[in-house]
């Protein structure tokens, strides 16, 4: 009975010379491809490079939050999809990923946000997705803790409700891909860190890392904050630029939120964990930075944001706070795609502070892409190319959090 | 029962002897008597109470085990705040505390079934569980359920912290907690016997100093040892020579030389929880005036603050924050009366509380050491003096009966133990310092540190753990981790399973996640994680120590309330008037205002209408339809003083603004007005406005509510290093601004100037300095709303003023006040864009039917290469246009409503209105280009069904601008 | 949000008082062909270190400035008054 077993959930191995596929970046994206690749279509001698410990970078974290309200017709199709996925993770994987769908609120505070959502709810109705706007009543009765009185400098006006929305564990959706990785012959080499790219031409030929060199024919960037560092070995150009992303959790509390609430207006996201913590995201810092350092001045402002929200919560502590480092592009939307100068080098980069939600379907996307060599339909709208052809993707629009 | 050894505790001043009144506190509901300097857990020991907790997963029973703040053992709720450390929170008259996480009681605890199925609940027992979705959306709520340990109140008035008036989002009554700012040459954190040291020979050497202490008194554990001498050489910076006191005196005598020491700021009460980028510390100060009411909100007319945070940025860094202990690991470690020394001395000397009765002392000093003469002292009969290595397990259920050693059991109410002495190394991690395994001192201990950190004291280096720490069986019994009931089995399997890296380990087993935040767990799971892998306590290294070193309340963090929001210089009109209001970033706008027929001041500050309804009524509102009449029929007034305002001058203006501009501005006649636009280098809409010449060398521009920061910073940006002659001014503040608009402005403004407002004198697109009513006005004939109007912009000071003037002079011609609802309508009616509502962060001028703003052929502008390309991508009918549309039914699509092409979303509404001058719906529309055909239909979603929508690219409302020009 | 950032004109403040502008890049000039100004829109050199880039005291002189700032460290190198132009888009 798998309770009762302690058998090991990934083996560590030698770095091989040669592989059939390298992902640098053991993610959630990095694993994801690389578990599509094996189970989608056969692809298994496939190394995956993580230069610290697994899940050490955004897969670990981030604020686990899953939804599909988005805002463009390409975004909502595409993480609906990936939200499809996780729903049938727990069972695909034999391994609990402690998906908890509570439902999730975007709240208005003013007229022109309640506009924005209604431009979601509009375009998710019409793909099949669960989102609608609500008043302050039906708020009340799925939230009883959140002030909808007119104390707060911006009353909550109405919010778009998200039933399928929710919450997982992010951690076990790292390991639950590893294990899975690992039975198909997959390799995990954690602390393996990619320090060069080798080129032949106009192809990729193999990764320098710290372990010593691998040949491959095919090399895929599924990390996230060193998306233009890791570009920078082949010289491939990044529309990215790179920020800080700060979250913090309290002490745990009896159950007291049981939604994901998001305030675009008061920079400002929080839910409640099965363990009773609550975690509290922040909007990106406003400077370029790749430092992971908690700064004081984002703890107070998610503290004050979180207290217009729930005013009873001012004695509540936080226990910890963190930072991420995103890389946002232009137009908030991810590049996945290939690169037309560069044969068997793939992005799946870019992914702002969405790529955790994404991380199944991108992995599939892209293994697609590495094996069959044709784009998947969901992904077209996110190439690279897309930069030179003014081709952006709306969803920026979509106001700044809105994770 | 338990009761006071000695009536007048030694290191606190007041005894209850002295006649201070008799504190009374309520445990439970229940009334029990403290005494003054009592900590609330020290009271409820006195009291005979042994259970202090309920673990946060087995429900186990849990007593005071550290005493000083660093373990989860005996958090409560006190006075309504979740989660409180007893051990360090004093008593105060009429404290309400409540205990957690347990049901009925804390000694009967219907949950504490749970630790009997402990074994069923392997590492990952969630993981490997519930993999079936139906299965775990069961099980998930019921397992939220129990989870958590304090409860917070579900009414979110209940207790707010703060009380504040709604409309100014500031505090009314006196604020819970404060902000301030301090700077320093040399902050001390730590006021034990290194830090006090550290702190006089800093300040001896000239600099100014902030000492930071999380005690009541000064002193650190000198302050509850012993009477005896205390050892060491201690030679003060002065040449006074303490060497001989014992600890309390000598505490005594070094606190009295910092307090007289004006170079010295004493913080007491107050924690470094985290050192930051800059050289910033973050302290919290518990201000002794700060007293709670039941609900924990400060008491009524109270003004003092309760917590204060330091921002505190210093030169220079001395960590001198000491040493704690952490829990050893034998079986049933966890056991209430299994006690740290420091717990124990603490309550026989700071509180005179006798800790046991008969007590076995796990030291390796053969006598027990200080301690066994600390509790002999207090009354405590001394059982056994042991080493550590011969402790087997303690015996007992709720509360420890004796303890299994290897040489047989010995009987016991209290196990006081040596513990793993662990240097307070947080804010080490944090300044980046790093932490190295010392083998010798069997401890972390700090590496490396940046040049402004100097670490003294025991954080620096400890007294050798004489065996620390020692992993023991994997047993599952041994608790590693109190917080989160993690055990040396759980570990010993997470490890099997290959979560081997520390970090892995951490993240799996949960170890170290606790309240805690792994002080008592960090050194353990360490040591069991190197033994489990076979690697060393330097490789296996430790997890990332993040800030806050201590928790932090919310309330602290955020401060007092401040939520500014800005007013125009005629909002008193607009009351007067009983607007509704809206928000509009910071600013307060009237919305609307009554419906004539409505009593003034009726509708106050009611909610702005509905917006969850599934579309717009096709009858206007009637506040609107009045307001609406007022100004196509008659005359009306608008507050448009939140538009930005940006004076520019300068030889070199012309040159900057055509620059900066898409369209060309240094061709334009003086008193000349030209809507422009701004847009990014990729051809993005940042703002539009109006730019009047006021002089060859001076524009006034004004910008959208709300961007004017933007785009005075954006227009300076592209001027920087230049060498260019030009000043931008933000002149927003200083002038309110009114647009008068309607058939008959031109008559109500001619009373109040003497300026002549002819079409022929004053055309369409010009502007004029004018005194109006006698006062300084720069009037632009505009047209936003379209009909003949002037905006006039006015010094602040005058708002009511001219205000009142006007609405004097309109009356005869039936002016009235419109607001932004009715305004929005106006300008729909004539297709003017709003950029930032009709357009977004991807929208350029070319596909938004602004071409016109695009002046191509300009040299160069900014953006200028992008909208050449979007002009070229026009042409290809790839890309979506924004478009008028009028509706073909009786519907009237909301807001956002989607544009369906095909059976897909394709497109959106971004404004959409009764239009009363069509009797239809009219609006702006993005949609694919492929239909934006003047006259081509298009499906608009509706309340569940498909409108149809024309296509139009003509305004609405007198489509050639006459009435603009009359 | 709380290193230091030595203002050319105001001395030493916290990074709270300014707004981050954009890493320094040269505007291709009028006419430039099509490619040039893509990229310059676009492309982000993104330096994960030492990189000179554009700040604005906000709260202070109101003045843009250049930094040379250690991106992974928030380390700032060096401030001056620019000499050069404007390069990159606001972000």
């Amino acid at each position: 009975m798998q309770l009762f077993s302690h058998e090991r959930m990934w083996r560590s191995h030698e770095l091989k010379s040669r592989y059939d596929a390298v992902i640098i970046g053991a993610g959630v994206h990095g694993l994801a491809t690389a578990y599509y690749l094996g189970k989608d279509h056969g692809l298994r001698d496939v190394a995956l490079l993580e230069k610290s410990y697994l899940g050490a970078g955004n897969s670990g974290r981030n604020t686990a939050i899953v939804r599909a309200n988005y805002r463009t017709a390409e975004g909502v199709a595409f993480y609906d999809a990936s939200l499809k996925l996780y729903e049938e993770m727990s069972s695909e994987l034999g391994w609990n990923v402690l998906l908890n769908q509570c439902g999730h609120l975007t709240l208005a505070h003013t007229d022109s946000a309640i506009n924005g959502l209604r431009v979601r709810a509009e375009t998710n109705r019409f793909l099949g997705v669960d989102s609608r706007i609500i008043g302050p009543d039906e708020i009340h009765k799925l939230v009883p803790t959140l002030d909808l009185s007119r104390r707060p400098r911006y009353p909550i006006l109405a919010a778009l409700y998200h039933p399928p929305g929710g919450i997982i564990r992010h951690d076990a959706v790292v390991w639950g891909y590893a294990r899975a990785c690992d039975r198909m012959g997959i390799e995990i080499h954690p602390f393996t860190e990619a320090v060069g790219i080798r080129m032949d031409g106009q192809s990729v030929s193999g990764v320098v890392t710290n372990r010593g060199e691998i040949s491959t024919r095919v090399v895929a960037n599924c990390t996230a904050g060193w998306a233009s560092k890791v570009c920078q070995m082949v010289r491939v150009p990044l529309p990215i630029v790179t920020y800080p992303l700060q979250a913090c959790v309290t002490e745990p509390l009896k159950p007291f939120l049981d939604k994901v609430i998001v305030s675009a207006t008061l920079h400002v996201y929080v839910n409640q964990t099965d363990r009773g913590e609550l975690v509290i995201g922040a909007e990106i810092d406003p400077y370029q930075s790749y430092s992971m350092k908690s700064t004081l001045p984002t703890l107070e402002q998610m503290a004050t944001y979180t207290l217009e929200l729930f005013p009873q919560l001012h004695g509540v502590k936080v226990l910890r706070q963190w930072a991420g480092i995103c890389d946002m592009t232009p137009d908030f939307a991810p590049i996945i795609s290939g690169v037309e100068s560069l044969k068997g080098f793939y992005l799946d980069v870019g992914w702002g502070t969405y790529g955790f939600k994404a991380g199944p379907i991108a992995g599939r996307c892209l293994a697609s892409l590495i094996a069959t060599g044709e784009t998947p339909k969901l992904i077209a709208p996110f190439s690279l190319s897309r930069f030179r052809q003014d081709r952006l993707v709306g969803e920026k629009a979509a106001a700044a959090v809105s994770h | 029962m338990a009761h006071p050894v000695d009536p007048s505790p030694p290191g606190h001043p007041g005894g209850a002897s002295e006649g201070v009144c008799p504190i009374t506190i309520f445990f439970d509901g229940k009334p029990i008597s403290a005494q003054p300097g009592d900590t609330v857990a020290s009271a409820l020991y006195r009291c005979g109470v042994r259970i202090f907790s309920r673990s946060f997963k087995y429900h186990r029973p849990r007593g005071l085990l550290c005493g000083s703040g660093h373990c989860p053992n005996c958090l409560m709720t006190v006075d309504g705040i979740p989660n409180v450390r007893t051990c360090i929170t004093r008593v105060h008259d009429g404290q309400k505390v409540r205990h957690q996480n347990a049901t009925p009681s804390l000694e009967n605890d219907w949950l504490s079934v749970s630790g009997f199925f402990s074994w069923l609940m392997p590492v990952g027992f969630y993981y490997k569980t519930f993999t079936h979705p139906l299965v775990w959306r069961g099980v998930e709520p019921l397992i939220r359920k129990v989870a958590g340990l304090g409860e917070v109140s579900p009414e979110p008035a209940a207790d707010a912290g703060s009380e504040s008036h709604p409309e100014h989002g500031s505090t009314g009554a006196g604020p819970a907690y404060a902000h301030i700012f301090w700077h320093t040459e040399v902050a001390v954190v730590g006021g034990g016997p290194a830090g006090l040291l550290a702190a006089l020979q800093a300040a001896r050497s000239g600099g100014r100093v902030v000492l930071i202490d999380d005690q009541p008194e000064l002193g650190g554990h000198l302050r509850f040892q012993g009477k005896g001498r205390h050892s060491g050489e201690w030679v003060m910076p002065d040449g006074q020579d303490l060497s001989g006191l014992s600890g309390p005196d000598l505490a005594r005598k070094m606190a009295e030389q910092v307090v007289k020491e004006p170079r010295i700021r004493v913080l007491q009460d107050s924690t470094c929880f985290g050192l930051y980028e800059g050289r910033l510390l973050g302290v919290l100060q518990k201000l002794a005036g700060g007293q709670r009411t039941a609900n924990g909100s400060p008491s009524a007319g109270h003004s003092q603050a309760l917590e204060r945070l330091i921002y505190l940025r210093t030169q220079r860094l001395v960590v001198a924050t000491g040493a704690y202990e952490a829990l050893p690991l034998f079986e049933n470690n966890d056991l209430p009366g299994v006690m740290l020394r420091s717990a124990a001395q603490r309550l026989a000397h700071l509180h005179g509380v006798q800790p046991g009765k008969r007590a076995v002392i796990v030291s390796e000093q053969a006598d027990g050491g200080p301690v066994a003469a600390d509790l002999k002292v207090a009354g405590v009969e001394i059982e056994a003096v042991i080493p550590r290595r011969e402790l087997v397990s303690a015996l007992g259920r709720k509360h420890i009966k004796g303890i299994r050693t290897t040489r047989g059991d010995l009987a016991c109410d209290l196990l006081v133990l040596e513990g793993d002495r662990v240097p307070d190394a947080g804010l080490i991690a944090q300044a980046g310092g790093s932490l190295r395994w010392e083998e010798g001192q069997r401890a972390f201990l700090p590496g490396e540190m940046p040049p402004f950190v100097t670490v003294v004291g025991e954080a620096a280096g400890i007294q050798p753990n004489p065996e620390a720490p020692l992993p023991g069986p994997c047993s599952k019994k041994t608790f590693v981790c109190v917080c989160e009931d993690v055990t040396v089995k759980d570990l010993c399997d997470a490890v099997q399973e290959g979560f081997d890296h520390i970090q892995t380990l951490k993240r799996y087993s949960t170890v170290t996640m606790g309240p805690c935040q792994g002080r008592m767990c960090q050194l353990s799971s360490i040591a069991v994680c190197a033994r489990q892998t076979g690697r060393a306590m330097e490789q296996t290294g430790t997890t990332t120590s993040r800030p806050p070193t201590l928790p932090i309340s919310l309330g602290s963090l955020a401060g007092p309330r401040h939520h500014p929001v800005r007013r125009t210089p005629l909002h008193p009109c607009h009351e007067a008037l009983g607007c509704t209001w809206m928000d509009m970033g910071d600013w307060k706008r009237p919305h609307h205002y009554p419906a004539p027929a409505a009593e003034p001041g009726a509708s106050g500050h009611g909610a702005t209408p509905a917006h969850t309804s599934t579309s717009h009524s096709h009858h206007l509102p009637t506040f609107v339809e009045a307001e609406y009449r007022a100004v196509r029929e008659r005359v009306g007034i608008i507050d448009v003083s939140t538009l930005g305002r940006l004076d520019v001058r300068g030889k070199d203006a012309p040159k900057l603004l055509d620059k900066v501009y898409t369209n060309r501005l240094s061709d334009m006649k003086l008193g000349r007005v030209r809507h422009a636009a701004l847009c990014d280098e990729a051809g993005i809409l940042l703002d539009d406005g109006t730019v009047s010449r006021l002089a060859e060398d001076h524009y006034f521009i004004t910008t959208s509510t709300g961007n004017i920061e933007f785009v005075q910073q954006w227009l300076e940006w592209w001027m920087a290093g230049a060498g260019w002659c030009v000043h931008v001014t933000n002149v927003t503040g200083g002038l309110a601004a009114v647009n008068v608009a309607g058939p008959k402005a031109r008559e109500t403004l001619a009373g109040l100037t003497g300026t002549s407002l002819e079409t022929a004198a004053f055309p369409y697109m010009n502007c004029r300095q004018a005194d109006v009513g006698g006062v300084p006005c720069l009037m632009l004939r505009i047209g936003f709303v379209g009909e003949t109007g002037w905006e006039l912009h006015f010094p602040a000071e005058y708002g009511e003023y001219l205000w009142d003037l006007v609405m004097k002079e309109g009356q005869p011609f039936g002016i009235g006040a419109f607001g932004v609802e009715t305004q929005r309508l106006l300008r729909l009616e004539k297709k003017h864009v709003i950029v930032g509502v009709d357009t977004d962060a991807t929208s350029n001028p070319m596909d938004a039917d602004m071409a016109w703003v695009a002046k191509l052929d300009k040299e160069d502008f900014i953006g200028k290469a992008a909208i050449l390309r979007f002009q070229a991508r026009l042409a290809t009918g790839q890309s979506e246009r924004l478009v008028g549309f009028v509706m073909e039914d009786d519907s009237v699509p909301l807001d956002g409503s989607a544009v369906v092409h095909g059976g897909r979303p394709a497109g959106r509404v971004t404004s959409c209105r009764f239009s009363p001058s069509i009797g239809r719906g009219i609006g702006l529309a993005w949609i694919p280009s492929a239909l934006a055909h003047a006259g081509r239909h298009f499906s608009i979603h509706v309340n569940g069904q498909l409108g149809q929508a024309r296509v139009t690219f003509q305004p609405f409302y007198d489509p050639e601008g006459k009435r603009l020009r009359m | 949000m709380s290193f230091l950032i030595p203002c050319p004109n105001c001395g030493e403040r916290s990074v709270y008082e300014f707004r981050f502008g954009a890493e320094v890049k040269s505007r291709p000039s009028a006419g430039s062909p099509s490619e040039d100004w893509l990229r310059y829109t676009y492309v982000k050199q993104n330096e994960s270190g030492v990189q000179k880039e554009w700040w604005y005291h906000r709260m202070g002189c109101r003045q843009w400035f250049i930094a040379v700032r250690n991106t992974a460290t928030n380390e700032v190198l060096s401030t001056s008054l620019p000499e050069e132009k404007p390069g990159g888009t606001s972000s």
